[in-house]
């Protein structure tokens, strides 16, 4: 193996809840599937944030552990985003860290928290905890996407900001039948924890995107893992179809 | 006794009875609920003039409340709920199948320690640790942590026996007068990024965490025992609790902590419930050598996501014939897979047990619908 590329896992000590540290686990299986050797570096919070990573993660978390990562993110810690963002790096974003990215998100008490503002994003508090298994379609992959969504933000792309997928299971960003977001350089999801796990293909496109051929990689139990979970989440939509019931998400917001 | 508790007792007899002979379990909820209903003040009542302990938790209440129980007993007779009827229907019962055990232990769910503590008015309260359980409610943790405050703050006679190392305990002890706080050397918690008390990052490094905000994490400990895991922090926690109440010299012992023995297809298993990533970091770390099952299943109880599966460390598998099973096997099969950890994938219990060598006793870490749905 010739080259190596720099995965950061950004604060797990605070955004690492829900077995977000998988991501960069399966970033790394894949990449040396692919002939490149991958490091993972988990970066404290009380730590500044590497500038010259290929990757960076940021995980899901509780709203106070959220607010302490923004805390310490904020001047520095944006700014060596940004410049990744800009160069080309990328930036993995799950639940709560798709909530930072943006300008605004809600605190413990439901009260507007400013964000990093790295994508024109906002969020707000929805009425109740949104917790299940979800599904959608994404034109990133091409695939059917599974996850499971344990949150309570509602969460409005800006300025034409592409999601990552449109929802056929479950809520997503609770507005608009979508979950997250796509750019160049960022993939937000509010499929928790170790979304990678379940959905190899996605991060297949952050491996492409950092110019490693992926067409070679097999993993048989990647494949059997991703597949059940898409039928599980194909009958648990068609059931909701039958009983006529549409997701919370279309009565409610 | 009033008239109305010897009502309750006689119906909740009866109702057990029925219970039994209908074949719903031991009876023993079934009783302590009708007995509830006839005479609402039938815990308070039962529970006057007798020397109580409650014990709450996350992990190991049940085998921790057996073995406070057995420890209990130079005292004399001693009233626990051995089967972990830990609600009000189970605790009622109890106290009511020996009412004149002076001595009493029970195990108390996480959510009934207020009420019990109201109700029961016990000399003192073991906490052993607090952790997410179910596994989509970590929110849940800060809440019980606060009304088991809250409780503590409207009983100060009662005393505290806590492991000060988990900060969650800590907090609810923070303004508690009467405690005993045992450490044991260094541990981490998964759920303690921050503060219990004022949300502060916690600085997690041996021998302590410690709040630069509030100051949680502080404190000097009352007595350092040595622990190798869980089932020993709880052992030692409980010949504390032993101790308060009276007993000498608590003897050293080593409880089971819900593991269950099972003959199956000529081969013997032990069983042993993992419910959560403490509990599963716990069981890998202490692994017996021999081959090992993992049956995964994420229905119920157990929690609906498996996203906990990448928040364990799988290298003490390493070495030994692992396969995995349970509804969620994939899941699993994949996360230790990625973990380099080699294994196979079968279908349910009986062909995993057959796709191993027939010469060693086999290791099953099974999440809780799993355990149930074998052990019971
Ligand atoms: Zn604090």
């Amino acid at each position: 193996m010739t080259r190596s590329i720099e995965i950061v896992v950004v604060h797990p000590e605070l955004l690492g809840t829900y077995g977000d540290g998988g991501n960069a686990e399966v970033l790394s299986h894949r990449a040396r599937l692919a002939g490149v050797d991958a490091v993972v570096h988990p970066v404290a919070h009380t730590e500044p944030l590497p500038s010259g990573a290929d990757v960076y993660c940021i995980g899901g978390g509780e709203d106070v552990a959220q607010i302490a990562c923004v805390q310490a993110l904020r001047g520095r810690g944006a700014d060596t985003l940004a410049a990744a963002m800009a160069r080309g790096a990328q930036v993995l974003a799950i639940c709560a860290g798709l909530q930072i990215l943006g300008d605004v998100f809600p605190g413990s008490r439901g009260e507007p928290v400013e964000g990093l503002s790295l994508l024109p994003v906002t969020t707000h508090r929805g009425v109740e905890r949104l917790i299940g298994e979800i599904a959608m379609r994404s034109p990133l992959t091409g695939t059917m996407l599974t996850g499971f969504e344990n949150h309570r933000g509602i969460t409005e792309l800006r300025d034409g900001l592409q999601p990552l997928g449109s929802m056929t299971l479950g809520n997503g960003n609770g507005i608009g039948a979508v979950d997250g977001v796509v750019t160049d350089s960022v993939i937000g999801t509010y499929m928790h924890g170790p979304a990678l796990a379940r959905n190899p293909e996605l991060a297949d496109v952050i491996l492409r995107r950092l110019g490693i051929d992926t067409t070679a990689v097999h993993d048989d139990a990647a494949v059997a893992f991703a597949a059940e979970r898409r039928a599980v989440a194909s009958s648990m939509a068609a059931q909701q179809q039958r009983r006529g019931r549409r997701g919370p998400s279309a009565r409610q917001w | 006794m009033s008239l109305r508790l010897r009502l309750g007792l006689v119906a909740a007899a009866a109702a057990g009875t029925a219970s039994r002979l209908l074949g719903r379990g031991n009876g023993v909820a079934i009783a302590g609920r009708v007995l509830v209903a006839v005479a609402p003040s039938a815990l308070r009542e039962l529970a006057a003039g007798r020397r109580i302990v409650l014990v709450s938790g996350t992990n190991g209440k049940t085998s921790t409340t057996g073995l406070l129980a057995s420890l209990l007993a130079p005292l004399g007779p001693v009233s626990t709920n051995g089967t972990g009827a830990n609600l009000t229907g189970g605790i009622a019962a109890a106290l009511a199948a020996r009412p004149r055990a002076q001595t009493v232990a029970l195990e108390v769910d996480e959510m009934h320690l207020p009420l019990m503590l109201d109700a029961l008015q016990p000399q003192a309260v073991l906490l052993l640790n607090l952790s997410r359980d179910q596994l989509h409610r970590t929110q849940e943790v800060r809440v019980i942590a606060n009304r088991w405050r809250e409780a503590l703050d409207r009983h100060p006679e009662v005393h505290a026996i806590i492991d000060y190392e988990d900060p969650f305990l800590a907090y609810v002890t923070q303004a508690h007068e009467r405690t005993t706080r045992l450490g044991f050397g260094f541990r981490t918690h998964l759920d303690a990024a921050c503060c219990p008390g004022c949300s502060h990052p916690l600085t997690w490094q041996p021998p302590r965490y410690h709040c630069a905000q509030c100051g949680l994490g502080g404190r000097s400990v009352h007595r350092t025992e040595q622990a190798a895991g869980a089932v020993e922090r709880n052992a030692a926690l409980a010949r504390e609790a032993a101790r308060w109440m009276g007993v000498a010299d608590p003897p050293v012992d080593r409880t089971r902590d819900r593991v269950a023995s099972l003959r199956l297809a000529g081969r013997d298993l032990h069983l042993r419930l993992v419910k959560n990533p403490a509990s599963w970091t716990e069981a890998l770390a202490h692994l017996p050598a021999g081959p090992v099952v993992l049956a995964v299943n994420a229905r119920g109880v157990d929690g609906r996501d498996t996203s906990w599966l990448w928040d364990v460390d799988y290298t003490p598998l390493r070495g030994h014939d692992v396969v995995v099973t349970g509804e969620r096997r994939l899941d699993a099969a994949y996360r230790i897979g990625v973990a380099g950890v080699p294994h196979r994938v079968a279908a349910d219990l009986e062909q995993a047990v057959a796709a191993l060598p027939s010469d060693q006793a086999i290791t099953v870490l099974m999440s809780y619908t799993a355990y149930i749905a074998v052990a019971s």
